[in-house]
């Protein structure tokens, strides 16, 4: 797929250095007042302490870069915008209500345009983010692939032969969990109970549908119980969050559009999603489509609607769970729960509704564990450095289990999880939920129960 | 105009001043004090002449310059607690002032009738009351000091909080009057306790250590914790100043907490006879007897037990009149030994590289001047003595104050 | 030495990690947390993070060798452009030196080096039942070694008393390259109060790198108590009348009307929208004790006029009624697009009259100020609002900003409660002091640092040279007469 830009007067200016599309907000970036209370909050700063890795380090630089006294290419500024994890963490705590995070994308979008790449660069990063991700189909196809290739004995030669470690992917492999058999399928599944009282739709997500699609179905199940007949709209794709992070804007509104659309048809309900990239991502549809005329009230519509499922489930009373879990658990708080939406005390309140349960605080739980989208890929040393201080900060509390409530998260926290030789499982906040309240057993008597009722009833 | 006379009645370690002025404005101390440095005359500070008995002994003494001419509340504000007086005004006058406005400075010293406040801060006196309300150190919030060239500076003000230049007031605690002569203090004040209580409890050392450095730990400190050891015994004091209810609720829990210990409370002292419980325990430990050498000695807390057995070891069980009294929470603690009258000298530099081997800080606070002689009394130099060296000839360029008494014969 | 040969050296003592020199790298420490306009930026030559004391003093070592100044740096959120290289240079970034060394329950101090985070501390030691009881603002940030070097305050130094009081010892690094300790002050150690002098010397004398300090135990019981008034002036006399009565609150604020309006719509706390001023009272100590005195406070309170009186003991209460104190700052950017936060001292008593003299300057100049403060030591922080965008905004500002600190100085009060002199308030300090005082000062500035290495271009007013008085009291004349050489 090959995305043309449209170049309009509307959607073009000139800052400084800054130049075409994409050019960060001159008012955004003067609300800055290099006050410096975002440094201990910013992962990368704590790091190195040096300032540059900082918030306000970064803002000063896309300053001086729109005021022409940096270089828009400058290595500095290149490799500090793309240093930064956009964990957000930094809005949360700004005392001028900086947006950062579309500040820095903006800046990643104008390097994209202007940095000569060397054609095989362009090509793979297409090949990477671009391909895979612009159709849902394609994904299905390549994680069907991963996935023969775990249950073929091809893994365990592959893992003998050094093959991954000499390629560098052994900590990629580690990063997924085995991969279900049945991806699930927009517009295939539905839950609903006789008693449902509202109507939500699930946004499917590309990784969540197709490795994590036991937790979508285990969302599905959990909103059942709590009165909401919930559907997956067919057209959806990904989110595009990958694609903002890594400042391929045209791509992500590509994107964007198609999900808008997919939505549509279901008037004002809610849309819910359990991976906190894709909501911060979904939650800020109306800003990177503020120049599209066509789209821009639609993108309004659509961003309100949009809701993280612990923030939809907290919203009411939850219905009493009806098994006690009796472990300690301890929760690792997704940035982009945290703070790209400030959600921090929903999934808290959720978990001490939980009998048995006993919910134990780490220390820096809202420091980044260096997944970040594609981070820990892309930069493995600094990503690798922040997760085994989460891992050791999550041990240190002593639970039996992590429970996160994002896919990048998860994975990310396996990988350090398995680099220190702790064998700790990481969980969905759903997943615990729905065990809980009986898992897809419970959910299945339920919902023969609810059917004979209704022939009962019918019958009468 | 300085009254200036030669009849010195006045002896710093045995030695007389050849000449004594005071004066009775700071404009005056300072003129008289320039012309003193270019004379290359040492001049030596005299406030209530409570502890002249602290500092090296001095070649020879040329001018005793007395502030208590200089006595004077500048300026009193009980609303915003704070008060600025002249170098020279006693303790006593000054707690009297405060008293009338239920306010107090939260500090007690020897003979506070004839201590000044200029004196208190050139000594850096800590005693009892440094556990839970600290030194004067902490209310300062400024000062004029008059300077051996003849001028007066100022550093801070009235306010209580006050970030603009270098701490110069500061630097004058316990600077014994080596960097200049403080004409006037500005003081932060506070309201003035409404109950006093001391509890007194007579015993095993042991158990007495274990309970202090335990109650050390409370959240509600008491505002002092001493043992006061002789050949007799030990006693443990420790003394609670607050409101009426406060004090009463620290009392329940102190009790119930040493009936655990295996303590007994063996007297309550109240009000006005708890206070002169301890200013005659301050005006004994201040008296610079004239037959005993009196040593300041000092350990990080945590080695306070340690620093208790030593203390019990050196005074003994018998009836000499060795004493020691110690503050463990502050590692703090004061002993008086006789002085071995054949080699007076020799015994001096014996004990205090005894002590020094024992503890962080040894300082005879006063001793018989033939036994002083030719010793640092000030024990270990400290770290940065080398830029003490150079602040000292930034300040005092001559060197005319206190010639050869400040540490490392500064 | 050229600048290559420089960086050589430099990445010889840290490693090439805790060099920077690059330009892109040194522009972003051409700032630290003051107001643009009122302190200039400038950039340093080079910037260098080491990890040990030994690190630092070869890096002194090596500046006095190719003579260039030293500019220590925390985390660079003062307010007096103190850690700005004024005068170029190699700025001493100190955040990597962080860890907590020891916490000594009995002696109650903790052992720190100077990149520790000021709230981090209290929250590493709560654990033992203590906290750093300094608190700027700033505490999320700011670092210990950035406490040390600007006397940093708080709402809770009326009773616990500001950083001077609980920095017991430092081990610094002089300008000569030698290591020292500065020993225990007020405790019976022999010599002179050094530490005293480092305290709030604003990184002219050593770079401290490591602080022997108090902790304060978390007190039994804590309470926050909430008053509204009809107008300033009431709430004024109120904290008048509470000190009169013999208590010492932790803490004790003031808001007015206009921070009201910003905070509450934000934040909720609680605050009368229609309330002149609200007054924040927190006790702490004894159960007993917190209670008598509530109710007494509560009495004067409603003598003054006070027209709702509230009472928190819970912890989500009085948090809730200090979020709106502590965002106050925040939540100004819902009233203007910037700030000008002043910070002056003056006595308790006349805190009225400033406040009415605030006022006429807010009318004279067309700017709103609003008034959010630590009241119980008369420390004022008025925030000037504005919009740099618009010309001649940032210039009004400077020059109400006069007019507002020669009012405080002429009643008695302080350039700088605990924000520093810096490089933004250098000019003024012969307002406060004669040529006698700074000479005194300048003094001590050449025992510990006779060739100006560190920090230079700052606190001492411009073209000051050691001992000229002169020129001071020209430009203190010319001061008297409205005229400012800034």
């Amino acid at each position: 797929m090959v995305v043309e830009a449209k170049l309009t007067e509307a959607t073009t200016r000139n800052l400084g250095n800054f130049s075409g599309l994409d050019v960060p907000d001159d008012t955004l970036l003067r609300a800055c007042v290099h006050c410096g209370m975002c440094l201990p909050s910013c992962p990368t700063y704590r790091l190195t302490g040096q300032e540059a890795s900082s918030p306000r380090g970064r803002l000063w630089m896309m300053r001086a870069v729109a005021d022409g006294r940096l270089e828009l290419l400058d290595p500095s500024f290149d490799e500090q915008m793309y240093q930064c994890l956009n964990c957000r963490a930094c809005e949360a705590v700004c005392p001028s209500g900086v947006h950062y995070g579309p500040l820095v994308e903006a800046s990643r979008a104008q390097l994209e345009q202007h940095r000569p790449r060397p054609v095989w660069q362009r090509a793979a990063r297409r090949a990477g983010l671009a391909w895979p991700f612009a159709d849902i189909r394609r994904l299905r196809t390549m994680v069907n692939a991963l996935r023969l290739y775990q249950r073929s004995g091809l893994a365990k030669v592959a893992r003998r032969l050094g093959i991954l470690q000499a390629l560098r992917l052994a900590d990629l492999e580690a990063m997924l969990p085995p991969i279900s058999a049945a991806p699930l399928v927009a517009g295939k599944e539905r839950w609903e109970l006789r008693d449902a009282e509202h109507s939500a739709h699930l946004f499917n997500g590309c990784v969540m549908s197709t490795v994590f699609p036991e937790v979508n179905r285990a969302t599905g199940r959990v909103l059942a119980l709590n009165r909401y007949a919930v559907d997956v709209p067919t057209g959806q794709q990904c989110c595009g969050a990958l694609h903002v992070h890594s400042g391929m804007m045209e791509e992500a509104r590509v994107l964007a559009r198609r999900n808008i659309e997919a939505f549509e048809t279901t008037a004002d309900e809610p849309i819910v999603v359990n991976a906190a990239g894709c909501g911060a991502a979904l939650k800020e549809y109306d800003f990177l489509l503020k120049d599209d005329p066509d789209y821009a009230e639609r993108a309004r519509r659509f961003t309100a609607r949009v809701r993280d499922i612990t923030e939809l489930l907290a919203a009411h009373p939850l219905e009493q769970p009806r098994q006690p879990v009796n472990r300690t658990v301890t929760f690792q708080e997704p940035c982009h729960l945290a703070h790209a939406q400030r959600i921090s005390v929903q999934p808290r309140s959720l978990l001490g509704q939980v009998e048995g349960l006993r919910l134990v605080e780490m220390r820096e739980s809202s420091l980044c564990c260096g997944s970040a989208g594609i981070y820990n890929v892309i930069r493995r040393r600094m990503a690798d450095d922040l997760g085994d201080r989460k891992v050791k900060h999550a041990l240190a509390t002593g639970a039996d289990e992590i429970v996160t409530a994002n896919p990048g998260c998860a994975m990310q926290l396996r990988t350090s999880l398995r680099r220190s030789g702790a064998t700790l499982p990481v969980r969905h906040i759903v997943e615990v939920l729905d065990e809980a309240y009986g898992g897809l057993d419970a959910h299945r008597t339920l919902v023969k129960e609810a059917n004979e009722k209704g022939e009962q009833r019918r019958s009468d | 105009m300085a009254r200036t006379d030669t009849s010195a009645r006045l002896q710093i370690d045995g030695v007389s001043p050849a000449a004594t002025a005071t004066p009775e404005s700071a404009e005056e101390l300072a003129t008289v004090l320039g012309r003193a440095a270019v004379d290359g005359a040492t001049v030596v500070p005299v406030g209530g002449a409570t502890s002249l008995g602290l500092g090296n002994v001095p070649d020879r003494v040329d001018l005793a310059l007395h502030v208590g001419g200089l006595s004077h509340v500048l300026a009193y504000e009980p609303a915003d607690l704070t008060l600025s007086v002249e170098a020279g005004a006693t303790i006593t006058s000054i707690q009297a002032t405060l008293g009338e406005h239920g306010q107090e400075l939260p500090i007690e010293v020897p003979f506070p009738d004839r201590a000044t406040i200029g004196g208190v801060v050139a000594t850096g006196f800590a005693g009892p009351r440094r556990l839970g309300d600290g030194t004067l150190r902490d209310l300062l919030i400024g000062a004029s000091v008059a300077r051996t060239d003849g001028t007066l500076s100022k550093s801070g003000g009235m306010v209580v909080k006050n970030v603009s230049g270098f701490d110069l007031a500061r630097l004058m605690h316990g600077a014994l009057g080596t960097l200049g002569v403080l004409t006037s203090v500005n003081l932060k004040v506070l309201p003035a306790a409404k109950a006093d209580r001391t509890l007194l409890i007579d015993g095993d050392l042991g158990k007495q250590t274990r309970a202090a450095l335990a109650a050390c730990r409370f959240p509600l400190r008491p505002t002092s914790i001493e043992i006061v050891l002789t050949g007799a015994g030990s006693r443990l004091a420790f003394r609670l100043r607050g409101t009426t209810s406060g004090v009463d609720e620290q009392t329940r829990e102190l009790r119930s907490f040493f009936g655990v210990e295996g303590l007994e409370v063996c007297e309550q002292l109240d009000g006005a006879v708890s206070v002169s419980w301890w200013q005659h325990l301050l005006d004994h430990w201040g008296g610079e007897p004239s037959d005993r050498a009196q040593l300041f000695v000092r350990v990080r807390p945590r080695r306070a037990a340690e620093l208790l057995c030593l203390l019990r070891e050196a005074v003994g069980s018998g009836d000499e009149g060795d004493e020691a009294i110690c503050a463990p929470g502050l590692g703090f603690a004061r002993l008086r030994l006789p002085v071995l009258v054949s080699e007076p000298g020799l015994w001096l530099r014996s004990t205090q590289a005894r002590w020094l081997g024992a503890t962080d800080d040894v300082v005879f606070e006063s001793a018989p001047a033939d036994a002083k002689r030719g010793v640092d009394v000030w024990g270990r130099s400290p770290a940065a003595l080398s830029v003490m060296r150079t602040l000292k000839h930034e300040l005092d360029p001559s060197g005319a104050l206190n010639r050869g008494r400040y540490v490392d014969f500064l | 030495m050229n600048r290559s040969e420089l960086v050589r050296e430099l990445e010889r003592i840290v490693g090439a990690a805790g060099v920077l020199s690059e330009p892109a790298d040194l522009l972003v420490y051409e700032y630290d947390g003051s107001v643009d306009g009122a302190v200039e930026t400038a950039s340093p030559s080079a910037v260098v993070l080491p990890t040990t004391t030994a690190q630092v003093a070869a890096v002194v070592k090596l500046a006095n060798k190719v003579q260039l100044p030293v500019v220590p740096r925390g985390a660079g959120t003062g307010l007096s452009g103190g850690a700005v290289a004024q005068a170029g240079g190699i700025i001493l970034a100190l955040t990597r030196m962080d860890a907590v060394l020891d916490v000594d329950p009995i002696d109650r101090t903790a052992l720190v080096e100077p990149g520790v985070i000021n709230l981090e501390l209290s929250e590493f030691t709560r654990g033992n039942g203590f906290f750093f009881a300094p608190d700027p603002s700033s505490q999320k940030a700011c670092t210990i070694g950035g406490n040390v070097a600007e006397n940093s305050g708080g709402p809770h130094c009326l009773k616990y008393g500001v950083t001077t009081n609980h920095v017991l010892a430092l081990e610094i690094v002089l300008p000569d390259g030698s290591v020292v300790w500065t020993g225990n002050s007020g405790d019976g150690a022999p010599g002179y109060d050094l530490t005293a002098a480092l305290v709030g010397s604003e990184g002219m004398l050593g770079i401290v790198t490591k602080a022997l300090v108090r902790l304060t135990p978390v007190p039994p019981v804590t309470s926050v108590m909430l008053a509204a008034f009809p107008e300033m002036d009431a709430a004024s006399h109120a904290v008048t009348s509470i000190i009169g009565a013999g208590i010492l609150p932790a803490a004790l604020e003031m808001m007015d009307n206009l921070t009201i309006q910003a905070v509450e719509p934000a934040y909720h706390a609680g605050y009368p929208m229609d309330a002149g001023a609200v007054l924040l009272i927190e006790l702490d100590g004894a159960a007993a004790e917190v209670e008598e005195t509530s109710a007494e406070i509560e009495r004067l309170c409603l003598e003054h006029g006070s027209t709702l009186f509230k009472n928190a003991t819970e912890a989500a209460e009085r948090e809730l009624l200090w979020k709106g104190r502590k965002m106050a700052l925040a939540a100004m950017g819902r009233l203007a697009p910037n700030y000008y936060l002043h910070d002056t001292v003056v006595p308790r008593t006349k805190l009225p009259p400033t406040l009415a003299r605030v006022h006429e300057i807010s009318e004279e100049y067309d700017l709103p100020i609003a008034n959010v403060f630590h009241a119980g030591d008369g420390n004022l922080h008025p925030l000037m609002l504005f919009d740099r965008r618009r010309v001649g905004d940032v210039e009004r500002v400077l020059e109400a900003s006069h007019h507002l600190i020669e009012h405080c100085v002429s009643v008695g009060g302080a350039l700088s409660g605990e924000h520093g002199i810096g490089s933004e308030k250098r000019g003024y300090m012969t307002l406060v002091y004669t040529g006698e005082d700074l000479a005194a000062m300048a003094g001590v500035k050449r025992a510990f640092d006779a060739e100006l290495r560190f920090n230079p271009e700052k606190m001492f007013p411009k073209g000051y040279v050691c001992g000229e008085v002169r020129g001071l009291r020209a430009q203190a004349a010319m001061q008297k007469h409205g005229i400012y050489p800034m």
